[in-house]
C-alpha cells in the first residue's frame, strides 16, 4: 500500500508527518529540524535554495528570494492581497497570462504553484530520505478561508512536486484531528493558530462520530512572527543607533544578522528571563573600525515590544467567537498551532480571553501535519470513521439586484450536492438576465470571489417579478461546479461549468512537472556524486598514507615499482574525475582504489 | 624594504616586462611568484608616484589594532608596499590572511590614465600580484567600462585567484566550523564583511552553501573565508 504522507505548507514553514503503526510522528530534516522554512531562492550562479538555507541569505538576495509564497497562490492579479504584495514584497511580483500572478527571480519568470512546489519538492525528499522509499500520495493542509481557486493551485503545486494530492484539508480541521486522535470527543474547540506570517482563529465543532465542522474561521494574513521579530530588530537598531550615530538598516549584511538574531532572542525569551543578543564585527564605520553590537534584551522589556501584537490577535478571537455565535464558556478547549505559541505572555492572553488553560498536549509545531497524516493514511487504509468529508470552504451563490449575494450553497456543505432557487425578474419588460455566479462569505457581491458568467435570454416582456427562474447549482464528486438558469415558463435553459484554476493551463503544469523531474534528476545525481566523492576521499586518503610502506616492502622489486606507479595513476584519475564532476568515470576509479587498498594491506600484511 | 641594489643590473620599464601580447592566452596562470621577484627590482613610474599621492596614510583598525598598508606606500626602491606585501604574503599565508582581513578588494583610484593603470597592471601580472592586477583592471573598468584588454585581466585574475583560494580551502563541499569560541571572536582582526561570514558559520554549512548564502561576489566570499581559514578561526573537514 503507498504510503501517503501530510504536509503542513505553511506561509513560513512547512512541516512533513506520517503515521507509523498507530503512532503519527513528524519527519526531521537533514539538519535535524522538524520544520523547514517555506523560502526559495535562486542564487547568482542559478542555483536553487529551499528552506533554512534559503532563509539565511532572504535578505542579502532579498530580490532573488521568494518567501510566503502562500499569500499569493490561486490569486487573481487584481486581488487587493495581491496589490498589497506587490507593494511590500522584496522579490518582483508580475502580472500572469490568465490573469494570474507570476514571481520573478533572477531573469526567470515562475509560477506561484511552482515555487510552492519546491517546497513541496523539499518535504517530499525528506520523507523519502526518511522512508528510504519513492513518496507519491500527500495530504496538504490549507488555511479554511482559502476558495476553490487556492485550493486548486495548491493541488498543482502538489502535482508539479511530483505528489498526488488526494486530499486537501483546512488547517484548523487537521489540528483539532491530531487533537483529537484516538479520543472519542464530542465538544467546540478553538484553534489559535499564530504562524510566521499570519495569523488564524477558528471555532470548530468535533461531533461525537468523528465530524470536524468549522464553524467560523479568520484571522490577519499579515500578522505573525515575523512581526514579532521585526519589534527586536527596531530595538536592537535604536539602541545600537544611539550609542554610535549609525543606522544598521542601511547595510543588509548587518540586517540578516540582525534579523537572525531577533528570531533566536525570540525564542531563548520563550524558557529564560534575559538573552544577550551579541553581534561581533556587524558594521564598519566610514574609518574602517569594525563595531560589535551586544545588547540584553530581558522578558519584561520583550513583552512591552510585542504587548500591540498580542493584543490584535485577541481581537480577532472576539470576533470569531461573534462570528461562530459562541460565548467564551462554550468554547471547551483551546489547541495553540505555531511556534510562536510557545511565547509565554501568548499562552497568558490567550489563557485569559478564553478563560481556561490551554491545551498542552499538542506539538504546536507539528500538529497540523500530524493531523494531515492522520488524515492521509485514513484515506488509503479506508477507516472511515477518520475520513474527514469533502465540503465546500465557502458559500456558493448569484449577484442579485441591488449588488447582494444570495447564497445557495452554504459554506461546509457536504459534496456532491446540488441546490436550487427561483428568482424573478428586477424590472419591467425585462428580456434577459445575467447569471454571475460567486463563491464567498460576504452578503456584498463585491466581497466575493467572480466564479463565472452567462445571460440566459428570451425571456417574456411582462411587468417586473412575473418570470420566474429557477437557478441550481450542482457541485460533482470532483468540485466541478455546475449553475443553469431555467425560464420555468418557456423552458428555455442556459448553463455554466465553473472548474476551479490555479491560473495554469494544462500545458503549463506539463512543462513544470517536467522541469520538476529533471531538477530532481539532477539533485540526485549530484547527491550520489557527493556519496561517491566522500568516499573518494576517504580511500584516497588511505591509499597515499600507504605508499611509504609499500615502497619499504616492495618498492625495490619491478612489480613493485609498477604496482606503485599504477596506484599514483589511479588516484591521480580519481581527481581528475573529482573535478570533472563525472560520476560514471568517479565510481570506476573508486572500485579501483577500492581494490588497490586492499591489494596494499594484502601485501603489508605478509611482510608483517 | 630594501633600496636599490646598485650591482643589479637597471630593470627594464615596466612596458617590457608586461606579455608581450594582451592576449590572456599567452599569460602565465601559475600564480606562484617567481623567487627573483622577491625583491624591489624596478624604479617607480611616474604613475606609480602619482598614483602614491592620492592615497590616504596607513590606517588602523581599532577592533584588531592591526595596520593595513595601502596602495602606493613608497620606499626608496620606488615598488608599492603593497606589492612587496603582497609577494612576500604570497611566501607567508599567515600575512596573506592578515592583509585579506584587513584590505578588501578596491578599485584604484582614478587619479592617471588608464594606459598607465594598464602599464601598472601587467607589472603586477608578470610578478604574480594577481589581487594588486585585479584592482586595477577594477578601477580602469570603472572609468572604461568596455574596455576589452581590462575585462581579459579581470576575467583571468578572477579565475587565477579563484583556483588559488580554493586550492588552499580545498573542496567546496567541505563542512564548515568555527574555531574560536564565541567569546573571543570579538577580539579577532576582521571586517564586518568578514564577521559577516564568520556568522554564517554554524557547522553545518559546506563552503560552497557558504559562498551561495554570502550574498558577496564569490571570488571575495572565498577571498575572506580564505583569510578566516588562514587564521585558524575557522575549519573545514
Amino acid at each position: 500500500m503507498d504510503r501517503v504522507i501530510g504536509i503542513d505548507l505553511g506561509t513560513t514553514n512547512s512541516c512533513v508527518a506520517i503515521l507509523e503503526g498507530d503512532t503519527p510522528t513528524v519527519i526531521s530534516n537533514r539538519g535535524g529540524y522538524k520544520t523547514t522554512p517555506s523560502i526559495v531562492a535562486v542564487t547568482e550562479a542559478g542555483k536553487r535554495l529551499v528552506g533554512h538555507i534559503a532563509k539565511r541569505q532572504s535578505i542579502t538576495n532579498a530580490e532573488n528570494t521568494v518567501y510566503a509564497a502562500k499569500r499569493l497562490i490561486g490569486r487573481k492579479w487584481k486581488s487587493p492581497q495581491v496589490e498589497n504584495a506587490i507593494m511590500t514584497c522584496s522579490y518582483t511580483i508580475v502580472e500572469g497570462p490568465h490573469d494570474d500572478v507570476r514571481l520573478k527571480l533572477r531573469n526567470k519568470v515562475y509560477s506561484v504553484p511552482e515555487v510552492s512546489s519546491m517546497v513541496l519538492q523539499e518535504m517530499k525528499l525528506i520523507a523519502e530520505d526518511y522512508l528510504g522509499e519513492p513518496v507519491k500520495k500527500a495530504v496538504v493542509t490549507v488555511p479554511a478561508y482559502f476558495n476553490d481557486n487556492q485550493r486548486q493551485a495548491t493541488k498543482d503545486a502538489g502535482a508539479i512536486a511530483g505528489l498526488d494530492v488526494i486530499r486537501i484539508i483546512n488547517e484548523p480541521t487537521a489540528a483539532a484531528l491530531a487533537f483529537g486522535y484516538g479520543k472519542d470527543l464530542d465538544t467546540s474547540v478553538a484553534v489559535y493558530d499564530l504562524g510566521g506570517g499570519t495569523f488564524d482563529i477558528s471555532i470548530l465543532e468535533i461531533g461525537a462520530h468523528g465530524v470536524f465542522k468549522v464553524i467560523s474561521t479568520t484571522g490577519d494574513t499579515f500578522l505573525g512572527g515575523e512581526d514579532f521579530d521585526a519589534r527586536i530588530m527596531d530595538w536592537l537598531v535604536e539602541g545600537f543607533k544611539e550609542e554610535t550615530g549609525i543606522d544598521l538598516r542601511q547595510d543588509r549584511m548587518a540586517l540578516q544578522r540582525l534579523r537572525d538574531a531577533a528570531e533566536k532572542a525570540k525564542c531563548e525569551l520563550s524558557q529564560l528571563q534575559e538573552t544577550e543578543v551579541n553581534l561581533p564585527f556587524i558594521i564598519s564605520t566610514g574609518r574602517n573600525e569594525a563595531l560589535h553590537l551586544q545588547r540584553v534584551l530581558d522578558r519584561a522589556t520583550y513583552e512591552r515590544l510585542v504587548e500591540d501584537l498580542v493584543e490584535r490577535t485577541i481581537d480577532i478571537c472576539r470576533q470569531a467567537l461573534v462570528d461562530a455565535k459562541l460565548g467564551v464558556k462554550e468554547v471547551e478547549d483551546v489547541i495553540l498551532v505555531g511556534g510562536m505559541t510557545r511565547t509565554p505572555v501568548i499562552q497568558a492572553a490567550v489563557s485569559a480571553f478564553f478563560q481556561r488553560t490551554p491545551n498542552r498536549g499538542v506539538h504546536p509545531d507539528e500538529v497540523v501535519a500530524l493531523g494531515a497524516a492522520i488524515q492521509g493514511a485514513a484515506l488509503v487504509e479506508d477507516r472511515q470513521e477518520m475520513i474527514l468529508l469533502d465540503v465546500t470552504p465557502h458559500a456558493l451563490g448569484i449577484m442579485t439586484f441591488g449588488s447582494n449575494f444570495e447564497e445557495l450553497i452554504p459554506h461546509n456543505t457536504t459534496v456532491p450536492t446540488h441546490r436550487a432557487k427561483i428568482f424573478t425578474t428586477s424590472r419591467d419588460h425585462q428580456t434577459a438576465v445575467k447569471i454571475i455566479v460567486m463563491q464567498g462569505d460576504s452578503a456584498k457581491a463585491n466581497e466575493n470571489e467572480l466564479l463565472g458568467e452567462f445571460i440566459l435570454t428570451g425571456l417574456r416582456r411582462a411587468p417586473k417579478g412575473e418570470v420566474e427562474i429557477e437557478v441550481t447549482f450542482e457541485i460533482n464528486t470532483d468540485g466541478i461546479v455546475s449553475v443553469s438558469a431555467k425560464d420555468l415558463e418557456n423552458g428555455k435553459e442556459q448553463s455554466i461549468q465553473v472548474t476551479a484554476s490555479s491560473g495554469l493551463t494544462p500545458d503549463e503544469l506539463k512543462n513544470m512537472l517536467t522541469n520538476a523531474d529533471q531538477y530532481m534528476v539532477e539533485r540526485r545525481t549530484d547527491d550520489k556524486f557527493e556519496g561517491l566523492r566522500q568516499e573518494a576521499e576517504t580511500l584516497m586518503e588511505q591509499v597515499e598514507q600507504m605508499f611509504p610502506e609499500i615502497e619499504r616492502v616492495v618498492g625495490t622489486a619491478d612489480f613493485g615499482r609498477d604496482a606503485i606507479s599504477k596506484a599514483r595513476a589511479v588516484v591521480s584519475r580519481t581527481r581528475e574525475a573529482v573535478t570533472q564532476k563525472d560520476s560514471t568515470a568517479l565510481k570506476e576509479q573508486v572500485e579501483q582504489l577500492a581494490r588497490t587498498q586492499r591489494m596494499f594491506k594484502g601485501v603489508v600484511a605478509r611482510a608483517e | 624594504m630594501t633600496g636599490d641594489d646598485p650591482k643589479r643590473p637597471p630593470r627594464p620599464g615596466p612596458a617590457s616586462i608586461a606579455p608581450s601580447s594582451p592576449e590572456l592566452d599567452g599569460i602565465d596562470s601559475s600564480w606562484s611568484v617567481p623567487a627573483d621577484a622577491l625583491k624591489p627590482q624596478h624604479t617607480a613610474s611616474e604613475s606609480q608616484r602619482a598614483l602614491a599621492s592620492t592615497l590616504p596614510p596607513p590606517r588602523v583598525i581599532p577592533a584588531a589594532g592591526l595596520t593595513a598598508v595601502h596602495i602606493g606606500f613608497l620606499d626608496n626602491s620606488g615598488a608599492s608596499a603593497l606589492e612587496l606585501a603582497d609577494l612576500h604574503a604570497v611566501r607567508n599565508p599567515s600575512l596573506v590572511a592578515m592583509k585579506l582581513m584587513a584590505e578588501p578588494v578596491r578599485a584604484a583610484p582614478v587619479a592617471i590614465d588608464s594606459i598607465d593603470y594598464m602599464r601598472m597592471l601587467k607589472d603586477k601580472m608578470a610578478m604574480g600580484d594577481f589581487t594588486g592586477a585585479l584592482a586595477l583592471a577594477t578601477g580602469i573598468l570603472e572609468t572604461e567600462p568596455h574596455n576589452p584588454e581590462a575585462q581579459r585581466y579581470t576575467v583571468h585574475c578572477e579565475n587565477v585567484l579563484t583556483q588559488m583560494y580554493t586550492a588552499r580551502l580545498g573542496s567546496l563541499s567541505q563542512v564548515v566550523s568555527v574555531q574560536v569560541a564565541a567569546a573571543q571572536v570579538r577580539w579577532l582582526s576582521l571586517d564586518h564583511r568578514a564577521g559577516f561570514l564568520l556568522s554564517l558559520v554554524d557547522g553545518q554549512l559546506t563552503l560552497e552553501q557558504l559562498l551561495d548564502i554570502s550574498g558577496m561576489p564569490r571570488l571575495e566570499a572565498l577571498r575572506l573565508l580564505h583569510g578566516l581559514y588562514e587564521q585558524q578561526i575557522i575549519s573545514v573537514s
